[in-house]
């Protein structure tokens, strides 16, 4: 869908005279509750505000108040253009995207990431922030063809930054980047090729003796020894010996919900993304709720 | 049954028996397939077919299955093993007997590979912290496990389907076969010390460490525990005086199961659990193999085999018997002995129609003590051999066919002579 199939002139302000992102807000809010009965305005006031303290979305003059609103099943974007620009923050605003969407969509971070691609176009923004009536910039917008994703993929909200081994360094080498990265898991990948994963827990699980984990439990013990070796050797392994072939591998193209099931399924916190044999990502449950779930 | 029936029955059955000696094909794969060829190839129909399959053994595996996999969760075994390295103060002869009477008395009333499932771990580590081999200590849990289980109609397969098969009851059982059987267990520690002599010395720093641990700890959840020892007391008790109350074993072991699994806090996943552990491969072994003798004894073929039998036997018990303890005894020894078993049951079922049916019982207890004891032989004669070197393998501690055999051999032979005297002395000259 377009982005500017979501926009409505009634809810586009252009000259709108307001000093501050709170009552840019209000104001915002105030049209886009049009209809509803007044409480639901102050609860989507309180809703935006209380997510705009948890640190604000600006980039390039571009601020997008949102929130997501329970008992609520719409998608609204409701705009703003100050007379004068807005410092909020420090940063300067020149135009204000307010979005209301329910709890559970998806649609928000597609909207969101629309909104950006808009923000990043120079031509467009100096074109949008000209207009001078709501239906000029609805199809200012329309014009440049900016569409929304109706779902979510892995590639929105996969790690880019993820922790990757080679398949011939040490375990030494290993542990140590895992533990500079503060991750629990590795990518491995064989001379730019993915080939497997490694994980603190099965690194421990490779270097504890088979017996040990026949046992009911190891209680009755108060040192033992493998479990003081289990890193001596770490100099002189290499990350092949110890890494395993990954049980599922996801694409940039998956669907989250794919990529939240496997998770569940194999009770597997990350799952390696890769593309034409190369890792490219890890999503990690982590990832799913911070940038879907607490968006 | 035509003569044309008879060879495809025949070659059904040899051609799966190969495959599972072979190994093949997986042994369950290649009993069911045969066991339905026969039904397809209308060498028996269905009906007759499922009624050959003796659900008392299906039933009391699956019982026991289900008992032990709780009892296994307990701690209980472990328990056992390194509370008694603890009495031994670590000497690690008196450890290896404690070893093999545990593990000798669960085999008799649990099934032996699962027994040494959790006997075998935990003594790895005993062995490893007195900083020896645990090889001598595997080993002779693995023929601890076989000569226990041959101890109780429900300690071995071959036994549960004999007790079944010719209405023997548990006390019979135990009153026939098992005072061989404790003399070779009272002897097996002897033997094993004598074949493993040198092998075995630990410093008292060493010992010290066995003394150090803390045993207060290992069952973790007592209440489990308790339940489960009573429900199996009271299986153990019910089996012994089946026969007054007119039960099967079977019917005590599924009920002593599920009582079991009633008192979990969660039932749905103690079903859930319980069942994934059941050997399922297994049961469905016994169901396909016990298609296809039956398939034979549509045939005749059984019967024919039992008239050339009893020949040879001239009508002798004694001879018979002593020729059954040898023969099943090497053929377990190279072979699995569940098939073995199933196959001469009706055979002697069938001679003792042609003698008279009292006096074959000596034949009965020769079939158990035989197949049971011969697995003992070799590496690859008993299901709790193999599993026992697989677990040490995987420990990076490598037995062989032939390290294994060079023990199990000469302890064979010295048990199936005892068994052999034992039946000689007490039934045909004590008679």
């Amino acid at each position: 869908m377009k982005l500017s199939s979501f926009l409505h002139p009634n809810l586009i302000r252009i000259n709108h005279d307001a000093g501050f992102s709170e009552s840019v807000i209000r104001d915002l809010s105030r049209e886009a509750c049009k209809g509803f009965p007044p409480e639901f305005e102050e609860k989507v006031v309180t809703a935006v505000l209380e997510r705009e303290k948890q640190g604000p979305t600006i980039e390039r003059g571009v601020s997008i108040p949102h929130a997501r609103i329970s008992d609520f099943s719409d998608l609204i974007i409701s705009v703003s253009i100050p007379k004068k620009p807005v410092i909020v923050e420090g940063k300067t605003v020149k135009i204000f995207f307010l979005i209301l969407t329910a709890n559970a969509s998806p649609l928000y971070l597609n909207v969101l990431s629309a909104i950006a691609q808009l923000s990043m176009n120079d031509a467009l923004m100096s074109s949008i922030l000209s207009c001078r009536k709501p239906e000029d910039m609805i199809k200012t917008i329309k014009d440049a063809n900016i569409n929304v994703k109706e779902e979510l993929t892995v590639k929105d909200i996969m790690d880019k930054d993820f922790p990757s081994v080679s398949f011939d360094m040490t375990l030494k080498e290993a542990i140590d980047i895992l533990n500079e990265k503060k991750s629990l898991f590795a990518l491995v990948s064989d001379k730019g090729k993915f080939s497997g994963e490694i994980t603190l827990s099965g690194i421990v699980e490779k270097k504890m003796p088979k017996y040990a984990l026949d046992l009911v439990n190891l209680s009755f013990l108060k040192t033992f020894q493998p479990v003081e070796d289990i890193l001596k050797d770490e100099a002189s392994i290499k990350v092949g010996d110890i890494m395993v072939p990954a049980k599922v591998v996801l694409e940039p193209g998956s669907s989250i919900v794919e990529a939240v099931l496997r998770m569940v399924k194999e009770k597997k916190p990350f799952i390696s993304v890769v593309e034409e044999g190369k890792a490219v990502g890890v999503i990690t449950l982590r990832g799913f709720i911070k940038r879907v779930l607490r968006a | 049954m035509s003569f044309f029936q008879t060879v495809i029955g025949i070659t059904i059955f040899v051609l799966a028996y190969f495959f599972i000696i072979s190994g093949k094909v997986h042994r369950t794969i290649a009993a069911i397939l045969g066991g339905m060829l026969m039904i397809v190839l209308k060498i028996i129909p269905q009906d007759s077919a499922f009624s050959f399959v003796d659900w008392n053994v299906i039933f009391l595996l699956i019982g026991m299955m289900i008992i032990v996999a709780v009892l296994g969760k307990t701690g209980l075994f472990q328990y056992l093993a390194v509370k008694s390295a603890k009495m031994a103060r670590g000497d690690p002869y008196l450890i290896m007997a404690f070893l093999i009477f545990i593990t000798a008395f669960f085999s008799a009333f649990l099934d032996n590979v699962t027994t040494v499932v959790f006997i075998a771990p935990v003594s790895i580590l005993i062995a490893k912290e007195l900083g020896i081999s645990p090889t001598p200590f595997l080993i002779s849990e693995a023929v601890a496990s076989n000569i226990g289980g041959t101890a109780t109609l429900i300690g071995d397969p071959p036994n549960i389907m004999i007790g079944s098969a010719a209405h023997i009851s548990f006390l019979s059982f135990i009153k026939n076969v098992s005072p061989p059987i404790v003399i070779m267990l009272v002897l097996l520690p002897f033997i094993m010390k004598r074949l493993m002599r040198d092998k075995m010395t630990v410093s008292y720093q060493r010992k010290a460490k066995i003394m150090e641990f803390d045993t207060s700890r290992i069952i973790q959840n007592s209440a489990l525990l308790r339940r489960t020892l009573i429900v199996f007391a009271l299986v153990v008790a019910g089996f012994f005086i089946h026969e007054y109350i007119d039960l099967e074993v079977a019917t005590i072991a599924i009920i002593g199961a599920f009582v079991l699994i009633l008192s979990m806090p969660s039932q749905k996943d103690a079903l859930k659990e319980l069942f994934s552990q059941i050997e399922w491969t297994s049961l469905f072994f016994f169901i396909g193999f016990f298609i296809m003798v039956g398939g034979l004894i549509e045939l005749g073929v059984i019967k024919a085999i039992a008239s050339k039998l009893a020949e040879i036997f001239h009508n002798s018990i004694l001879f018979g018997s002593l020729f059954t303890v040898w023969l099943s005894g090497f053929l377990s020894a190279v072979f699995d002995n569940i098939p073995f078993v199933a196959t001469m049951i009706p055979v002697i079922k069938d001679i003792g129609t042609q003698m008279s049916y009292q006096g074959i019982n000596p034949l009965w207890w020769a079939l158990s003590l035989g197949a049971c004891l011969g697995g003992n032989m070799t590496l690859i004669g008993a299901a709790a051999n193999v599993v026992v070197a697989d677990i040490s393998d995987k420990n990076g501690y490598r037995f062989s066919f032939w390290e294994f055999t060079k023990y199990g051999f000469v302890i064979t032979i010295i048990n199936l002579s005892i068994a052999s005297f034992y039946i000689w002395l007490r039934y045909l000259i004590l008679i």
